[in-house]
């Protein structure tokens, strides 16, 4: 969710205002998102950079996280429909903890859905995502949960504030002409994800522009899964490797040898 | 040229200090993860089992595009994987093949835009490179340059392996591709030059690589003064300096440009070897677990892996970081053109420009 401020600032309106609309279009995104089916969605609602900003508008900025989250979960609106529930991740010993007790409400109400996943990656870097999950390691290494031997990527993402529920993002959109990842998702998006950078303020990014990307995405997909079907390069498991080749090459029959030497 | 002066606030975002209470404790880390390292097995290039397919947004032709799309409408895969699940009514599995096939002909739609993209964008490289040809001459390349307000002090070029039977492919190709990007980088000032192969194949052909940039030096400045160079393996930390041949005096640290080479390796696995490494030690209380935070770990990735660069230019038709070492992705700017798949110098000053144009706010 970038570029609010650029929004405000274009429209002449005051900063406030620019995350207003920013938070009204995060609901028309998340509409849109779950519609088509997406099962998690993962917003970077504030970076832990983001404290060097005013007071005022980090003040500004959660109380607005709060009251949208608020009216996500409890108020009768279109996106209460889809059963989602809501998961802050990200350092939470940087939130206040009047915005923190609150937020931890929210979870705790919208903990029974499981049809879909709203992650409030709030206050998140990635770089601090990835410490805090080898500080876990070593802490159950250290109580004997876990031994080094054990210790793969997995074990790693499983650790991370996820807790495992996301391995691999498969569209991370970047709103606002920047194209860099700002700290967010290095881990998650750096491997055969698909990244789009989109020119328009994160104000301005409305259904069309969730719809094509989305749509963009699927497009590639259906051909690289025609393509590997045709090419017959799709994996198959090692179960139907042995069910193929399961004849040993000595029992295959063939004709007689015809040999100017001695045939053993 | 001070190239450092105009790194200057950039390098304020991430300054770190060096006054670390256990420097001892650092070296430790590091001498055990670059031990471990070096028994990690690179990919061949053959291996294409473990990759997932990415979007490739240009391999196809029109025909093929079109053929898939026919064979996803008649033969839809996943309404079959989720009829065998649950058989459906024959209403619902109509109203599916209603909604399918409105489907394909929206993707019918999109394979003619793309069509008319793919041509566009191919024309527009092939004006650039009519227009930014450098001609292997620096004082062109250094004008283009000097036009900037500002430029990366460290970059990252992301290369791929192409077959040997492909133009310009195999290892005789990308060597000639790194050196070429690595002339491009001395004549527009910038020291530090980062590449990443996915399966590491640069690091196993170093000498082909050394002999291949002095040839390349040697065409771009001349046989009287050629630049001085290293490369580097940050992963199995060896180093080598100039060509073959070995005619810097021993002493020499201080080089024109130092290029260094990383692949997959250097990203996730070393990340879990260093975790291995850390809660290895903290049980065996050499490492207090207070040690173990953000500086500490951006203190031993650097120096196993290297810096963060600036500018990562991807010479690739879509973006895709092919596993990039995840932690040195955080501020960096990243450029690729659209439907390019060749190493040239628009791609290379097109990139610059766009890095000279960006502000990074970290977070204010």
């Amino acid at each position: 969710m970038d570029g609010n401020r650029r929004y405000a600032k274009n429209a002449g309106l005051p900063l406030k205002e620019g995350h207003r609309a920013g938070a009204e279009s995060l609901a028309k995104v998340l509409t849109c998102c779950y519609k088509l089916g997406v099962k998690d969605v993962t917003v970077y609602a504030f970076s832990i950079e983001n404290f060097n900003r005013p007071q005022s508008e980090i003040d500004t900025i959660f109380q607005l996280l709060k009251s949208r989250l608020a009216y996500i979960a409890y108020e009768d609106s279109p996106v209460k429909q889809f059963h989602l529930s809501i998961k802050i991740v990200g350092n939470r010993t940087l939130i206040p903890s009047d915005v923190l007790a609150d937020l931890e409400q929210i979870e705790e109400s919208t903990a029974g859905n499981t049809a879909h996943n709203l992650f409030i990656a709030f206050p998140y870097t990635s770089r601090d995502d990835i410490v805090h999950s080898v500080t876990e390691i070593t802490h159950k290494v250290k109580s004997d949960e876990l031994k080094v031997s054990e210790i793969t990527a997995e074990t790693i993402e499983n650790n991370f504030y996820y807790r495992g529920e996301a391995s691999k993002v498969d569209i991370l959109v970047r709103t606002s002409g920047h194209t860099r990842l700002s700290d967010y998702m290095l881990w998650q998006c750096h491997q055969d994800s698909v990244i789009s950078y989109s020119n328009t303020l994160w104000p301005n990014f409305k259904f069309y522009h969730t719809w094509w990307t989305i749509f963009k995405w699927s497009y590639y997909k259906t051909l690289i899964l025609e393509d590997a079907e045709t090419m017959q390069i799709k994996r198959i498991t090692d179960k139907e490797i042995n069910e193929r080749y399961k004849e040993p090459i000595l029992s295959l029959s063939h004709p007689p040898f015809a040999s100017v030497t001695k045939v053993t | 040229m001070s190239s450092e002066m105009k790194t200057t606030e950039l390098e304020d975002s991430h300054s770190l200090e060096n006054g670390f209470s256990s420097g001892a404790s650092q070296d430790l880390v590091y001498n055990l993860v670059q031990q471990q390292q070096q028994e990690l097995k690179e990919i061949p290039p053959t291996d294409s089992s473990n990759r997932d397919p990415v979007p490739d947004y240009s391999n196809d032709t029109v025909y093929t595009t079109i053929y898939n799309l026919f064979r996803n409408l008649i033969w839809p895969q996943a309404a079959l994987k989720s009829e065998e699940e649950s058989s459906p009514s024959s209403e619902s599995s109509v109203s599916y093949y209603i909604y399918h096939s409105i489907l394909v002909f929206f993707y019918l739609l999109m394979s003619i835009y793309r069509f008319y993209e793919y041509t566009y964008n191919r024309t527009k490289l092939r004006f650039l490179n009519l227009a930014y040809n450098p001609s292997r001459a620096p004082s062109l390349i250094n004008s283009d340059v000097n036009k900037l307000p500002k430029i990366p002090y460290r970059i990252s070029a992301i290369l791929n392996y192409k077959s040997e039977q492909e133009e310009n492919g195999g290892v005789e190709g990308l060597c000639n591709d790194a050196s070429e990007i690595a002339a491009w980088c001395l004549s527009s000032g910038i020291p530090n030059l980062t590449i990443y192969e996915y399966h590491g194949v640069l690091k196993k052909h170093v000498p082909e690589l050394r002999r291949s940039v002095y040839r390349k030096l040697v065409a771009y400045f001349g046989t009287s003064n050629v630049p001085t160079y290293r490369i580097n393996i940050p992963h199995l930390n060896v180093s080598y300096a100039g060509s073959f041949d070995d005619e810097y005096p021993s002493d020499q640290d201080k080089f024109d440009i130092e290029i260094s080479l990383i692949s997959v390796l250097d990203g996730r696995s070393t990340i879990v070897e260093l975790t291995k490494v850390m809660s290895h030690l903290s049980k065996t209380h050499e490492l207090s677990e207070k040690d173990i935070n953000l500086k500490f770990i951006d203190q031993e990735l650097q120096q196993l892996v290297g810096h963060e660069p600036d500018l990562i230019v991807m010479f690739q038709p879509y973006l895709n970081l092919q596993g990039y070492p995840p932690w040195h992705t955080r501020l960096s700017e990243m450029y690729w053109e659209p439907d390019n798949e060749e190493v040239t110098y628009a791609v290379f000053l097109r990139a610059l420009q766009k890095y000279s144009t960006c502000k990074v706010n970290v977070g204010r």
